[in-house]
């Protein structure tokens, strides 16, 4: 089986970046392992032409549908906890007065309600909040439309105010 | 503050909030390797489906750290159609590959040939050669959708495995997949789904079912073939050695059931429990391992390390053969609980926000509803339709958010399209037509309500 040309340079140069986006598509560390892997071992395949492109697009495009088709593979099984309350929800502001683990508290609760997302919601913000890409690149990963991509991800930053606090981090800021 | 204002100031908050989010995340030692790995299996990786006749003979060619499916032998394959991913070399000499005592040998007739297809179509493979026996094949699936090979084995892809190569030609002789062919026929059947294109490398092959070896106490020992199985069947050990277990003991310790009942009872009884037994060398005598059967209530890896394989595997058609509409209603053996890309029929249980709790069923139309119907002792339906619905099979279904649907409030000629809510309110008082999705990266993204008399 031959390597392709630059894809083993490609894999150590962007691994890191790639493997934090597939953590925040999926919450934890092996789950991310396996998902950078799969769309690594999917895009060696089409390395020639995807090399030619943007290739780093190419493989967040592929961890993209995979996550969702594994999350819907996964939907029936058991959730996080839900540590909050939607619709009112822990108001960050309660517990950071009287958790002197505060920082850690904001994160774990964070992540738990990017878990609650629904995955398209997810993927919208992940990429938008945290990869910062543009809304026409995130159609392009998602393979939607622009319209869909700002609906999904107004959905999803609805959703995550509602979980953490209608307050969360604005009142927190004042 | 305006809520347009704070809407953007949370989002702004929630970038440098996010961006602290994940933890530092330990590189393995060779990902590159492990990736590489993952794309060989892949290549590799095929319908080891045993083909019809050879029943309990399910061959996996698999890394045996995984649990196993109870209903399925781990075993190393015998059929000569494929070697086991832990030997295949970086190019496999179809000379070299052990095909194990009692395995199959195939032997390569004429020169591979390629051809391409959309949907279903009958393949004419050319003059065959005197003494062929079957066709050795493999199919790269160039868009989504399931193929069925002719032996009824076949494999599902989605978007991401349109256009993977599935073996590489010079590895076409050792690893490609062999059915029997009927005498005198030179062309043979690959079915897909409507619209689906595949491209198909096959040549003519000739089999020869190989001795199984016996050792000093006379006993047998090989792998599983058209005689049944030896005394002592190959496997591999938690260990990682190639090694024998006792038919005997494998029946012993994990004893098909009965009845339905006694199914469930044995179900019961193992839990999540694999059991044990023993792994020899060929002797018989000598331990160098064990062997697990049955356990941890996941399927088996099929080549992936943990993750579920996008491509799955699906069995060869039981006694039932009638063929259903759309993507089937089988979606895929190694897949439980998901349901891969494809348009899918089924009976809305429950819907609500953006999720449809979906009870798939089969949709048989024109002649395969006659033979659907037959084979399930029912006269003849009157209106061309039969649904068969045996499992109890449901799957919570996301549904995205400019999903359409479209429904009949009235004749057939009154078709509207809405969005899911529009959809919900007009069935406020029940779902009176069962309903196609359409299926993309694992979320509904269309709707249509099969209206019936």
């Amino acid at each position: 089986m031959r390597e392709p040309d630059g894809f083993r340079e490609f894999v150590q140069g962007r691994s890191p970046s790639l493997l934090r986006t597939a953590w925040m598509l999926t919450g934890d560390a092996a789950s991310a392992e396996d998902l950078l892997q799969t769309a690594l071992a999917r895009t060696w395949p089409h390395w020639s032409r995807v090399s030619q492109g943007h290739p780093a697009a190419y493989v967040r495009a592929v961890m993209v549908r995979t996550n969702a088709s594994w999350r819907a593979r996964l939907w029936t099984r058991e959730r996080p906890t839900d540590l909050t309350t939607v619709g009112d929800g822990i108001q960050t502001d309660q517990y950071a007065e009287t958790d002197p683990s505060g920082s850690v508290t904001d994160r774990v609760v964070l992540l738990e309600a990017l878990a609650q997302l629904p995955v398209r919601q997810r993927q919208a913000v992940v990429l938008r909040y945290f990869d910062d890409l543009s809304v026409r690149e995130v159609a392009e990963i998602m393979a939607c439309s622009e319209g869909t991509v700002k609906s999904q991800t107004a959905k999803g930053l609805v959703r995550l105010r509602q979980v953490l606090g209608e307050d969360a981090f604005v009142k927190e800021d004042l | 503050m305006d809520t347009q204002r704070d809407h953007e100031q949370f989002g702004e908050q929630l970038r440098d909030r996010l961006q602290d989010l994940p933890p530092d995340l330990a590189d393995p030692v060779d990902r590159f390797g492990q990736v590489r790995e993952r794309v060989r299996r892949r290549r590799s990786r095929h319908t080891a489906v045993a083909v019809g006749g050879v029943a309990a003979a399910v061959a996996l060619a698999v890394p045996v750290a995984a649990q196993l499916l109870p209903e399925t032998a781990q075993v190393v394959p015998g059929g000569g159609t494929e070697a086991p991913s832990v030997t295949v070399a970086e190019t496999v000499d179809p000379q070299t590959v052990d095909v194990g005592l009692g395995g199959t040998r195939v032997t390569h007739l004429s020169e591979p040939i390629t051809t391409t297809g959309t949907g279903t179509v009958t393949v004419q493979l050319g003059e065959k050669p005197e003494g062929a026996t079957g066709v050795a094949m493999t199919l790269d699936c160039l868009s989504a959708g399931e193929f069925t090979y002719p032996d009824g084995a076949g494999l599902i892809c989605d978007d991401a495995d349109a256009g993977t190569e599935r073996i590489a030609p010079e590895d076409f002789e050792a690893l490609a997949y062999v059915v029997s062919l009927a005498k005198g026929s030179e062309e043979f059947e690959i079915r897909a789904t409507e619209g689906s294109s595949w491209r198909l490398t096959t040549s003519y092959v000739s089999t020869e079912v190989t001795d199984w070896g016996v050792n000093a106490k006379g006993e047998t020992y090989g792998v599983e073939n058209i005689h049944g199985s030896p005394d002592l069947i190959a496997v591999i050990a938690t260990n990682g050695q190639h090694g024998y277990a006792y038919v005997a003991d494998m029946n012993a310790a994990w004893p098909e059931p009965t009845s339905p009942e006694h199914a469930l009872e044995l179900q019961e009884e193992r839990g999540d429990e694999g059991v044990s037994v023993p792994v020899y060398e060929s002797d018989g005598e000598t331990v160098i391992g064990e062997f697990v059967i049955g356990g941890g209530g996941e399927p088996a890896d099929l080549g992936e390390g943990t993750a579920p394989a996008a491509a799955t595997v699906t069995a060869p058609a039981t006694s039932q053969s009638a063929v259903a509409e759309g993507s089937g209603c089988a979606p895929g053996s190694s897949d439980a609980g998901a349901l891969p890309d494809g348009e899918w029929y089924g009976l809305v249980v429950n819907a609500g926000g953006d999720e449809i709790e979906f009870d798939l069923a089969c949709w048989f139309f024109g002649e395969e509803a006659t033979l659907a119907a037959a084979e399930d002792g029912h006269e003849s339906p009157d209106n061309d339709y039969y649904v068969r619905n045996q499992s109890d099979l449901t799957f919570d279904l996301s549904v995205v958010s400019d999903a359409t649907v479209t429904f009949y409030p009235g004749d057939p000629g009154d078709g509207q399209e809405g969005d899911v809510s529009t959809w919900l309110a007009a069935r406020a008082n029940g779902f009176d037509f069962g309903i196609w999705v359409e299926v993309e990266s694992g979320e509904v993204v269309s709707a249509r309500e099969q209206w019936r008399p």
